[in-house]
């Protein structure tokens, strides 16, 4: 039952550098989500734990043992992938055996046809067949056990996956995108199984994403990374209302966080449309410098209906039903063209799903200043 | 009834010809395996008599020694195929899945094989064979027709293995797989019709091979097929039928294995050299 | 790791195919005689000397370039017709393709029976053939003027069905999306054909007549069996007079020579293909 930790690790490729130094600490029975956009090297690191790949620099610890130089077997980890990576040659049965099978493969089985006979022996043998049969009871794979993968619809065969990272019973679960391939009905459905596993068996799970919905609602613990260097490390809740740089509040949160780049007077911020947001009787970081950038939850903003705030011109308006998205342009910007055009200067709100607003609408928005979130502006990073 | 255009009856005719301009001169080999000697000179049978047929297999009851040189030439053949797959597929897992120094140019050195006419280096060969004390061997010939025909399967091996997606080998050893497990239950079984095309392609080359046997097998014990019958070449003794028969049951095979496995042998073909 | 992997074929490439290219390349600069090959002395380049001042040189180097393109152009031509041709629906279409497919599988010396046997000068089907339509007698084997063209015959009757299947399979790949794209477009069958699936089907024929050249250059058994070079020179091509300097006059020292010479062609060929290639690729990518 081991405690994940990592300490400096960094991989490259040749001459480009993947992950940079990262450094963590993850108590047993978490499932921690790894987070970012493509490319962001959070594959890269799950395979670095599995051991797939080689750590350039630094060591990836399980309690105390430095795992660096161990084979993916000796770690006992089990991996799902993104494709399943089902044996397509193997019937269900053999695919969630194989661990098993593996444990006493003789040399001679390296022969073919021996190999096959081999393995059919083995799957015979008692011990094995209970354990499977209890695993495909949990998983609902019974009926299918026979089958091969290519016969299977995209939620059997990643159950069939589960089933074969169960199979082991390994200490660190490691699933690597497993729902990106699934339908959005099927894929809720399997967030939902993935989480009954994980309370049933509690063990740690490492879960690669680039969805935000699976990370927040699956993630004990979430690490966000950019670039291969970790943007934040935190619960959910703390990633969600403090993004600890600009780069987390625009990741997180769909649609994300509202950023201003403003000019600091006292207790009077000047938005860059040149409204002015008063800020008397909340509480404001010490600033370094007097241009900060300033940001706001969708949520904490809201149609006024006494006429009071910053008037805006109402632009896109998305109804969901139990919520309404609205985004808008400052009226003292709309005037100007050229601004209007790009998307960037588009904000949001959230409100109530039985707003009668409508695109072109001119209205009133207030600010709920309180939790707002402040970032240096040259660096990005937030200010407590 | 549908209407049937001229351009498709042309077109079928058009193919008719050309299939019968293929098949032609091998069913002319097998016309004449069936003509005796005085049918052949007063202008041959078109029409060959289907129930006949099984005659060709008279020739194992002839004075000519097919079945010893068939069973040399399977010799020669299966020595091949062993020794070349047991290379390639190691090979083509090492050059598919790995990374590492002098990668390029093994895979150009492959490739360059192709180029090299046998009848240059059967010179150096020869030689070399000769200080080993391997002329007149059939070790010797297994040993020349690999070092030719190694590279092509390793070739078609090697397209089929850059197929298979590198997830499965990671579940694998995830799973608990030894390096060399992962090769064998798992990559060989997934590539197992391009491993069928390449033994054909590494069998038919051995069971073909005339220009080492005829060069290194001095002694008429060890002739193979091919050799045998064409020491048919230029000599009038032995009836046509019992030639063009012996010609057949040594052809067969071939045709027999090329036409089952021709879809793997084109595909693994392809693929590598498009891509190499 | 990887070196456990390509170990046994590296090492067997050097063995058997390296080091024997080495020593044909140190023969060739030599005397050496094939009963004793390590006693030849070192002539410097008097063996290349030789062959370029010579003109039986030349004409046997012009020999294996005719031989070459005319298999090339036949074999190519004739493949991608008949891939064409049986690429659509057709009756008896398996039956078809399996019979433009068995020449290929027929061993080279059972060609050559077959051959030599069709172009019989008394009693051959060929010469029946052309007496029916009134045309005399032809020495397919024996008439210097015809030599190369019947050798090159069976050779491309042999050779042609590895361009119709290559081809035919590059044919089944062509998207439907490309052909339906045209079809919008208001394009008829023959220029979809023209626009669509030639220019889809270039690289593949371009490879696979590369490959078609190389095997052409180094062709023995076909050429050495139907006609042994003859009649008088006709079919000699380089590999052809190595082996006979080889193993009938018994000089390695100059067989080495003219092989090299025969490997500078197969290569001068790649290089130019490749050449060619790359400016292609880069004016598609344009």
């Amino acid at each position: 039952m081991p405690k994940l930790i990592f300490k400096d690790v960094s991989k490259s490729f040749g001459e480009t550098l993947v992950i940079k130094n990262f450094s963590a600490e993850i108590p047993d029975q978490q499932f921690l989500v790894l987070l970012g956009p493509s490319g962001c090297g959070k594959s890269t690191m799950l395979r670095m734990i599995a051991g797939l790949i080689d750590i350039t620099e630094g060591q990836i610890q399980f309690d105390d043992l430095v795992v660096n130089d161990l084979e993916p077997k000796k770690r006992s980890v089990a991996f799902v992938f993104q494709s399943y990576a089902l044996y397509p040659h193997l019937t269900v049965r053999a695919n969630i055996a194989f661990p098993l099978l593996m444990d006493n493969f003789r040399w001679w089985q390296h022969i073919p046809v021996v190999g096959h006979f081999k393995r059919r022996a083995d799957l015979r043998n008692p011990e094995i067949q209970k354990k499977i049969s209890e695993i495909a009871e949990t998983m609902e794979l019974t009926s299918y056990l026979n089958r091969r993968p290519k016969t299977l619809s995209g939620g059997q065969r990643q159950r069939v996956a589960l089933a074969r990272a169960l199979v082991r019973d390994p200490s660190i679960y490691l699933l690597d995108e497993p729902l990106s391939n699934l339908d959005a009905k099927l894929r809720a459905q399997m967030r939902v199984e993935i989480t009954n596993l994980y309370q049933k068996v509690h063990k740690t799970f490492v879960y690669v994403t680039h969805d935000q919905v699976e990370a927040m609602t699956m993630g004990t613990q979430i690490i966000l990374l950019d670039g291969g260097v970790i943007q934040q490390h935190g619960t959910p809740k703390e990633i969600y209302d403090k993004p600890a740089n600009v780069f987390v509040a625009k990741f997180i949160g769909s649609p994300p966080m509202n950023l201003f780049e403003v000019q600091v007077d006292g207790q009077i911020i000047h938005l860059p449309s040149g409204d002015r947001l008063d800020l008397t009787g909340h509480s404001i970081p010490n600033f370094d410098s007097k241009r900060v950038i300033f940001g706001v939850r969708p949520e904490k903003l809201k149609q006024s209906e006494s006429g009071e705030g910053i008037p805006v011109v109402v632009r896109v308006v998305e109804r969901l039903g139990a919520e309404t998205l609205v985004a808008f342009n400052f009226a003292k910007q709309a005037e100007d063209s050229r601004i209007t055009k790009a998307s960037s200067n588009l904000h949001y709100m959230r409100i109530p799903g039985d707003s009668t607003l409508n695109s072109g609408d001119h209205c009133f928005v207030e600010f709920n200043l309180k939790d707002a979130s402040w970032f240096n502006l040259e660096t990005g990073s937030r200010f407590q | 009834m549908k209407k049937v255009s001229l351009t498709k009856i042309l077109r079928w005719i058009f193919v008719f010809v050309l299939a019968s301009f293929a098949i032609f001169p091998v069913y002319w080999m097998y016309n004449t395996s069936l003509t005796s000697v005085g049918g052949l000179f007063g202008g041959q049978n078109l029409i060959p008599r289907v129930k006949d047929s099984l005659q060709i297999f008279n020739v194992f009851f002839t004075e000519v020694p097919i079945w010893r040189w068939l069973r040399n030439s399977a010799v020669v053949a299966l020595g091949t195929t062993i020794s070349s797959l047991a290379m390639a597929v190691l090979a083509a897992y090492g050059l598919s899945r790995f990374r590492f120094f002098g990668k390029g140019l093994l895979g150009f050195s492959l490739f360059a094989t192709q180029m090299l006419p046998e009848a240059l280096l059967i010179v150096p060969m020869y030689a070399l064979f000769m200080s080993l004390g391997l002329l007149n061997g059939f070790t010797g010939l297994v040993l020349a027709n690999t070092a030719f025909v190694m590279p092509v399967a390793v070739w078609i091996i090697k397209s089929a293995m850059d197929g298979i997606p590198y997830e499965i080998e990671e579940a694998a050893r995830v799973d608990g797989t030894p390096r060399l497990a992962v090769l064998t239950q798992i990559m060989m079984p997934l590539t197992a019709p391009s491993i069928a095309a390449a033994s054909v392609i590494l069998f038919f080359d051995g069971w073909n091979d005339f220009l080492f046997a005829s060069t290194f097998i001095t002694s008429s014990e060890k002739w193979l097929a091919t050799v045998g019958l064409a020491s048919f070449l230029g000599e009038f003794v032995t009836p046509l039928a019992t030639v063009f028969s012996a010609a057949l049951v040594f052809t067969i095979p071939a045709i027999l294995f090329f036409l089952i496995m021709q879809r793997q042998i084109i595909s693994g073909l392809t693929s590598g050299s498009v891509k190499g | 790791m990887p070196y456990f992997f390509v170990g046994a074929a590296t090492i067997y490439l050097i063995l058997f195919t390296s080091i024997p290219l080495l020593r044909g390349f140190w023969f060739s600069f030599t005397d050496s005689l094939l009963l004793a090959p390590t006693e030849g002395k070192f002539v410097g380049f008097e063996n290349y000397r030789r062959y370029l001042t010579d003109q039986s040189f030349y004409s046997s180097l012009w020999t294996t370039i005719v031989y070459t393109f005319v298999v090339v152009v036949g074999a190519v031509s004739l493949g991608v017709i008949s891939a064409i041709a049986i690429n659509e629906k057709l009756p008896g279409r398996a039956i078809f393709r399996s019979m433009l497919t068995v020449p290929w599988a027929v061993p080279g010396v059972s060609v050559v029976l077959i051959y030599n046997w069709i172009y019989n000068y008394d009693s051959g089907v060929a010469n029946q053939a052309v007496r029916a339509l009134g045309m005399g007698q032809k020495g397919w084997l024996i008439d210097p003027s015809l030599g190369m063209f019947s050798v090159a015959f069976a050779s491309i009757w042999k050779v042609f069905p590895f361009i119709m299947l290559v081809v035919l399979a590059a044919l089944q790949s062509v998207p439907e999306e490309l052909r339906e794209a045209s079809k919008v477009d208001g394009a008829d069958r023959f220029s979809a054909f023209k626009t669509v699936v030639i220019p889809h089907l270039m690289p593949t024929i371009r490879v696979a007549s590369l490959l078609m050249t190389i095997w052409s250059i180094r062709r023995f058994e076909i050429i050495y069996l139907l006609t042994g070079g003859g009649p008088s020179g006709a079919t000699n091509t380089i590999v052809i007079n190595v082996y006979k300097q080889a193993f009938e006059s018994s000089e390695l020292g100059r067989a080495a020579a003219l092989g090299i010479l025969g490997l500078l062609l197969s290569l001068s060929v790649t290089i130019v293909y490749f050449a060619v290639d790359r400016k292609n690729a880069k004016r598609d990518s344009l």
